[in-house]
Parts: C-alpha cells; structure tokens; sequence
C-alpha cells in the first residue's frame, strides 16, 4: 500500500472517531454550530482526499453526507433522531470501506453493500421536513442487534491504530537530545581514568540522564484514557435503542494516562463492561420510574491513578446484582457447596460471577442481571498484571472497578531477604510494612492450629513465612528473631509475608524466565539487581493460592471485628485514613502534638527528609522532590524544636480536585496508624478541618481534604 | 556435515563431571562461561542449578552432576550456553571443568551400551573411544529443561518442607 493511501486511512479513521463523537454530542446539543461545523469538516477532508486518490466510492458517500450536513449547518434541517442515526449509518459505511482499504488496497464492493440505499435515504433526509417524525432509519440498527451479543473482538479497531502512535515532535525532540547527552556521558566515561576523581559526578549524570530518558520514553508511550472513551456515546446511544433503555454515558478522568499496551489491553474488557452495564444493568424506563430514579439511566467511566496503579470504573445505577440469585446458581451448578454459600459475604458471592463459565453455560443474565462472559474480562486483565472487583448494591446499581498497572517492563519494587537469598516483591501487590521485633513476636503472632496470624489493628492477618513457603533453609534462629511482614493484596487475598529482611526498594526491569521455572508458578520473572545479582520476582497472588490463603471477604469473617473497607463494599461513610500527630502545639499546652488525620487515598509517599535539604522561597518552605518544587507545612515547628539538621518525617500528599496533579508536603512529629474513621458532622467552629470517628478516637482532618473524603463516601 | 574438519570429522568441546568425559558438538555450543555464581530457584526440579545473567538475558542453568545423581560441588564449576538446533530454548549447563576442543571421527561413535540405566540412556547419545578414556556425546536437545520435565525421570520437584510448625 502506498505511504499516501495510509496516512490517508489513518488521519480518517481519527477525523471518523472525532466525527462519531461529535454527533452523538451533537443529539444533546442541537444547536451547537461548533459541532456541525467539526462534522462538516471531517466529511469535508475524507471527500477531496478521496478524489485525488481515486476512491470514486469513498468520494460519493462523502459527497452525499457533506450535502446533508451543509443543509444542516445553514439550518435548512433540524437535529433529529433519524438524521443523527442516518449519519451515524454513512459513518459505519465510511469506515467500513477504509478497512477494506487497508486490507484489499482497493474499495471494491461488497454484494451487501447498498451504497445506493444509503445514499438515498440521506438525500430523502435532508429533503423532507426534518422536523416531522421519521421512521427510525433501518440501517443501524441489525448491525447493533448483532453487536450486543457478540463477545468483544479485538476486530473493531482498525489495525492501523494498534500499530502506530502519535508523539509530539516536542517529546520526540526531547528523546533525541537525551540520547545525545547519554552518548556525551559515555564517552566521558569512555575517556576517563580508571579510579578517577570525578567518577561519582560522571555515576550521578549517568544517573540523571538515564532517568530522565525513561521518563521521556514512558511519556511517549502515554496515552490519555479519554482515547478509549471516544467510541461510547455513540455504543451506550445504539445500544440503549436497541434494548429499549434509556441512558447517556459520562465521563470523569479523560486526561488520566496510561501505557500505550495497556490501554489496547483494556480496551475489550472496558467495551465489555459498558455493554452489561446498558444491556442488563440498567433496567426499562418503566421499571425505573417506578423504583423512583430517573428514566434516563447513568453510566459513568471514572479513571484515575491510585498507588501505582490506573483505575477504570464503569458505574451504573441500574439494578444491581441480587447475590442470592447468583449464589443459588453457583450452587445449582456445583461451582459451590449449599453450607459454603450460606457463609460467603456479599462481595465474595459477587465474585462468583469472575469464575470461568459461570454465566456462558448458565445464561445468568436473564436471572441476575449480569455477567456475559464476566471470566473473559477478567482474564484479559489479569493477563496484563491487572485484576477487576465488582460491587453491587441491588436496586442502586453496580460498580466494575478495572486496574492495571501503569507500565510493563519497568515496575517499582521492594527487595526483600529470606533463607539468605534475595527475592522481589513488587511494590503493586504490597499494601505496607510492619515490623515485628523479636521482643513482641510472642505477642504479636497468634496461632490458631497449624496457622499463624498477626493481630494489625483489630483484624486477623494469616501470615505465611516465605521461607517455608519456598523450601529454604532456616536459620538456627528463625523462631526468635526480628521479622518483617510485608502486608500483601492480590487476587483477591490479603495476606503478611514474613521475611527475614527488607533492603532498599529499587525499580527493576523485568525479564522473563524460561518455561521451565515459570512452571514453578511462584515467580513471575527475574530481575538483575543494581549489585548485579539476579533476583527472582514473588508472584504475590500465587503465595496466596499456593499458601492456602482464603478469598480477602474470609479473613474478615474469621476475625469477627470490623470487616475492612477491602473486604467489601464500603460500610456507610467509613474510609481508610493516616492519624498522625501535627508538630502543631495542642491548645491545651501539653508536650504533644495535637492528632489529626489525612484521607489515605491523599498520602502518596511517607519520606525522611533531612531538614537542611529544605529551601526557602519567598518565606515558604519548600523541598525538590523527584523533579518538582513541593510546598512544605508545618515545617517552622519541626526546625524549632528538632534544630536544623535533624531528620523530620514529610508526608507527601495530593491535592485534592487541582489539576494538573499537585503535591505537598507536610511535616508530622510521627505517624501513629493507619485506620478506618467516619467523617462527623461538619463543624463551622472548628477552623483547622473537620472531625472525625477513628478507632473510636475522636480525629481532625485536615481541612483541604475533607471533601475527598465525601467524595468517597458518595462513590 | 561441513567446515575444516572434512565430510566425517566433528569437532567436540570436551568437559569433565564427575569422572566421566563427555563432549558437545561445539556448534551447538553458543559460549563457555566461567565460572558463575548462579542464583538457585526454590521449588525448582532438582536438577535446575540455577538463574545467571547472560547478555541481558535469564539463562537457566542445568546442573550436570545433578542430572548424573552426583552431589552438587560448591565451587570450581563452569558454565557451557547451549543452544539446541532449533533456537527454542537457550540454557546453561553446570559442568565440572571444561577441556579442550578435540576432532572426532563420526564413524567411531558407537550407539549408547545395552546395559546403561534409564536416565543415562536417555541423556546419552553415543560413545566414542578417545585417548584419555570413552568420552561420551552429549545432544543439547535432549538437555532441554522443559523436555526433561517432560520425561519425568529427574525427579520431581525439590521436597517442600510442611508449611505449619518451623
């Protein structure tokens, strides 16, 4: 195919999208002449590129509709359901003949196609007195019907779109200058004596350059979320027609970015979820009236990053799914025994919709509401490291919550020592670090027959020694020394590792290992170290399995405290949160900081900043942190009673609802606990920030981030 | 078969584990480490040494002397990357001492004897009187780790010890 003919395919499969978009925007918003005009424009393009190539059919097509949509822009015809889904026909054919294109090299046609037809009913549209009400146009709709039942397939995206990406000169510029500086640096190296003087700086720009280059490179992989978002208005618009519902489509995280093969990996899933989301969670216009919400039904895709990870949620307010009808099913299939079932949670039971099979064989949608292939969602996701949660809340509606991790080849991680080897533990599955000197482990493990649990703020946590686990040796002294518990969450299980050591957490890059020790199931691969050994990477989710570590939803009911918000759906209002005491004198004039708390979800990193590392700005303290500039509080306190040089903690927190992504840094005596609390009343008295219930302990939050927490609660 | 060595000469990597000789056709022989401190895997099959970087790469290696019954030795060991004719899979194998290149008649190889245990009638592929002793020929194919997997007669994986009382 020539240069010309691809690049022509690419750019109109890109104006086709932006076209796509614009109409289903355009049935809101009928008097949007910025619409029409970006519309006009596309078709526009896609016609004389056609004439000069001499793809008569194309040019036709593009012809035709540029006569409607100029009829439309001079407001000879007004916006209706037919118009919108006529264009929205011409647009499928458009694109179908660009696919022909890139496959045959030639438009050629098809014994089904009508171009004709097509063609015809578009003149008729834009003849007759739009305004009337015309019979839906025929040509949209089978192919809709046909679409709802399918199983996503990776065909709907032209080819063309996975294989290239569009960088920014700027970042490609960038990349090429970096190199350069990286060529520079090496031939420095190159040149320079052994033992030489100046080897630390030449180590520390190497450094630099390196990372700055991974940055770039990662950046040009970036790809915002609203990229996979494009395509459904015009699916949830088609769809809802077709399954006689009512539903619009809102977006919320459009610009949150994610690695070029992860958003193709999560395409499919997304498509999938939206799909049941329309298809059978939102219930007719009827049955919703009567259940007191809104005929129209709302579904929402949220993405946004969140500890490593990026976060896609499809919310609906539909039916929800009824967990009784769903475990009764499991039971009827013998995918669970009666007792099992009678003692699942909620979420648990939920997940049952993940096991593979459960709703193909079953039919489940007619029953429950939900779940086409629920399995295959599932293990697309987990095929890229990602997982997928479902929470449901019969008759107020259903949550798909998709992660995958921000990158492939590059993950952050922690090191750990066990049985005298080195092993990594990926920083995605690791949830935090406790640490139990040989003093307290008498205290601190309990054991419950063969197992033993660690008792971390008022729940049970099973504890698996990864030395046992793997066979290795153990010291003379393994019962009575010092042990880390490296709290883990994956595949559903939380559960404490027990390992012998903890040493720095480095950022590895990833490699495979041969088939024959992949069989082994335990390590998801291998990593040089920066001391040039070679570690195997922990799969946290088959410890689990392999420890006979039970579902998260378990340990919740074996602890018979509260259950964590984890564990299930979020009881009412409560939500995870760091306590810790301010440098901030209590009123009161005691020897103490006063204990205030800030929404976990804000606190990005705890550091240990050397208290000479901080500069001052126009009389604001502020630190450089990773290549920003971050504004520091409550740092005057800690420098006047620790003096200058002396460690101080800083949390680093997000600030909430400021875009771009901002942060700051604030300086605490010490971090006290992590727990649940329930925001109280909003107290105007009360300058510092709002209370709130943790650990039946009454807290302040501080007052910047009291509306994430609300936030929250209403998601 | 081709190169200096005429229409029925092959050259051989010869190498030492245990007391027995044994060569490789050095063609299937991509290079001879040193020796290197392998990382061992746990739960892996006996005869798994272990993981070593090799250009970018993570190579498993095969301990010889394992696949032998022999103890594993601490030190002293050297690192041959095999690669069988297909490229599937490249591997290491842990051997004692490497010798030397020695030119062999193809004709001199007789098939492995009768008399030979399963597991070394599976590992061999010939013998071939040299001058130092019989120096049995080894075909890196057959080493694959996943096919020695496969035939089940190395064992199973290493004994996990119970996950209860330490």
């Amino acid at each position: 195919m020539q240069e010309l003919t691809r690049e022509f395919i690419a750019e109109s499969q890109e104006g086709l999208e932006r076209m796509e978009l614009c109409l289903t925007e355009l049935e809101k918003r009928p008097n949007d002449g910025e619409l029409v005009a970006e519309i006009f424009r596309t078709v526009h393009t896609i016609k004389g590129t056609t004439g000069f190539l001499g793809f008569s059919r194309l040019q036709t097509l593009a012809h035709t509709g540029e006569s409607v949509l100029a009829a439309l822009r001079d407001g000879k015809i007004g916006v209706t359901p037919a118009l919108i889904s006529g264009l929205l026909a011409l647009l499928d054919r458009l694109r179908a003949i660009l696919r022909l294109i890139e496959e045959t090299g030639a438009e050629g046609e098809r014994s089904t196609d009508d171009d004709a037809g097509l063609s015809s009913n578009l003149v008729e549209l834009r003849t007759r007195d739009a305004q009337l009400p015309i019979p839906e146009s025929a040509a949209a709709v089978p192919r809709v019907v046909e679409q709802a039942d399918a199983l996503p397939t990776s065909a709907e995206a032209p080819a063309s779109q996975r294989r290239t990406l569009r960088i920014d000169v700027e970042v490609l510029n960038r990349l090429m200058n970096q190199v350069g500086e990286l060529v520079l640096t090496r031939n420095h190296i190159l040149q320079s004596e052994p033992g030489a003087e100046n080897f630390a700086e030449l180590a520390r720009r190497l450094n630099n350059v390196t990372g700055e280059l991974r940055e770039t490179v990662m950046q040009a992989r970036m790809q915002p979320a609203g990229h996979l978002f494009g395509k459904f208005p015009r699916m949830v618009r088609d769809l809802a027609r077709t399954c006689g519902r009512q539903a619009r489509i809102e977006f919320e995280g459009q610009e949150t970015e994610l690695d070029k093969s992860l958003l193709e990996a999560i395409r499919d899933p997304l498509t999938h979820a939206v799909r049941n989301a329309v298809d059978h969670g939102i219930e007719p216009p009827e049955e919703r009236m009567r259940a007191g919400k809104p005929a129209e039904g709302l579904v929402r895709l949220r993405a946004f990053h969140r500890g490593g990870w990026v976060v896609v949620e499809v919310i609906d307010d539909g039916a929800g799914i009824a967990t009784e009808r769903v475990l009764a099913k499991a039971v009827e299939r013998g995918y669970v025994t009666p007792e099992r079932a009678a003692s699942m949670s909620q979420h648990e039971a939920l997940q049952m919709i993940f096991v593979a099979g459960f709703s193909t064989a079953t039919k489940v949608t007619s029953v429950s509401g939900r779940g086409v292939g629920m399995d295959v969602v599932r293990a697309n996701l987990e095929k890229v490291g990602g997982n997928v949660e479902l929470e449901s809340r019969a008759g107020f509606g259903t949550t798909v919550r998709m992660r995958v991790p921000l990158t492939l080849a590059i993950v952050s991680a922690l090191v750990v020592r066990s049985g005298g080897q080195n092993f990594v533990l990926p920083q995605s599955s690791l949830v935090e670090l406790v640490y139990v000197p040989r003093r307290d482990r008498g205290k601190a493990v309990e054991r419950v027959g063969e197992a033993d649990l660690y008792r971390l703020r008022e729940s049970l946590l099973p504890l698996v020694w990864l030395d046992r686990l793997l066979g290795l040796e153990q010291g003379a002294d393994a019962e009575v020394r010092d042990a880390y518990v490296a709290v883990l969450e994956a595949g559903g299980r939380r559960f404490g590792l027990v390992v012998d050591g903890l040493k720095a957490p480095e950022e590895i890059v990833v490699k495979p290992l041969s088939a024959a020790l992949r069989e082994i199931g335990m390590f998801s691969g291998a990593t040089v170290l920066g001391n040039g050994v070679l570690a195997l990477i922990l799969d946290a989710a088959a410890m689990g399995v392999r420890a006979g570590v039970r579902p998260a939803a378990d340990a919740g009911e074996i602890s018979g405290g509260p259950k964590s918000a984890r564990a299930g759906l979020k009881s009412g209002m409560e939500s995870s949160m760091v306590i810790y005491e301010t440098w901030k004198r209590r009123t009161g004039g005691m020897d103490r900081g006063a204990q205030m708390a800030l929404p976990l979800s804000a606190v990005e990193r705890i550091e240990r900043v050397s208290l000479n590392q901080i500069e001052w700005a126009d009389g604001h303290a502020v630190l450089q942190y990773g290549g920003e500039l971050l504004p520091l509080e409550d740092v005057e306190e800690a420098m006047t009673e620790l003096g200058a040089d002396a460690l101080a903690t800083i949390l680093i927190c997000q600030r909430p609802g400021v875009q771009p992504k901002r942060r700051v840094g604030m300086a605490v005596r010490r971090v006290l606990d992590v727990s649940e609390g329930t925001l109280l009343a909003a107290n105007a008295d009360l300058p510092g920030g709002q209370l709130a219930m943790a650990k039946s302990r009454v807290t302040t939050v501080h007052r910047e981030f009291v509306g994430q927490l609300e936030l929250q609660e209403v998601a | 078969m081709s190169g200096v060595a005429g229409g029925d000469e092959v050259m051989m990597c010869s190498f030492r584990a245990g007391a027995g000789l044994f060569g490789i056709d050095t063609r299937q022989i991509c290079e001879v480490l040193g020796a290197m401190a392998s990382q061992p895997v746990p739960l892996a099959p006996r005869y798994i040494d272990g993981v070593v970087a090799y250009r970018g790469e993570v190579l498993t290696t095969l301990s010889f002397r394992a696949l032998l019954g022999l103890e594993r030795r601490a030190q002293g060991s050297c690192v041959l990357v095999l690669d069988d004719e297909q490229s599937e899979e490249r591997f290491g194998l842990v051997v004692d001492e490497v010798g030397g290149v020695v030119m062999m008649e193809l004709s001199k190889f007789e098939a492995n004897p009768s008399t030979l245990d399963e597991r070394s009638m599976d590992l061999f592929d010939g013998t071939c009187r040299t001058e130092s002793g019989l120096m049995v020929r080894l075909d890196p194919a057959r080493l694959r780790p996943s096919r020695l997997a496969a035939t089940g007669l190395f064992g199973k994986t290493r004994q996990v010890q119970s996950g209860g009382q330490g």
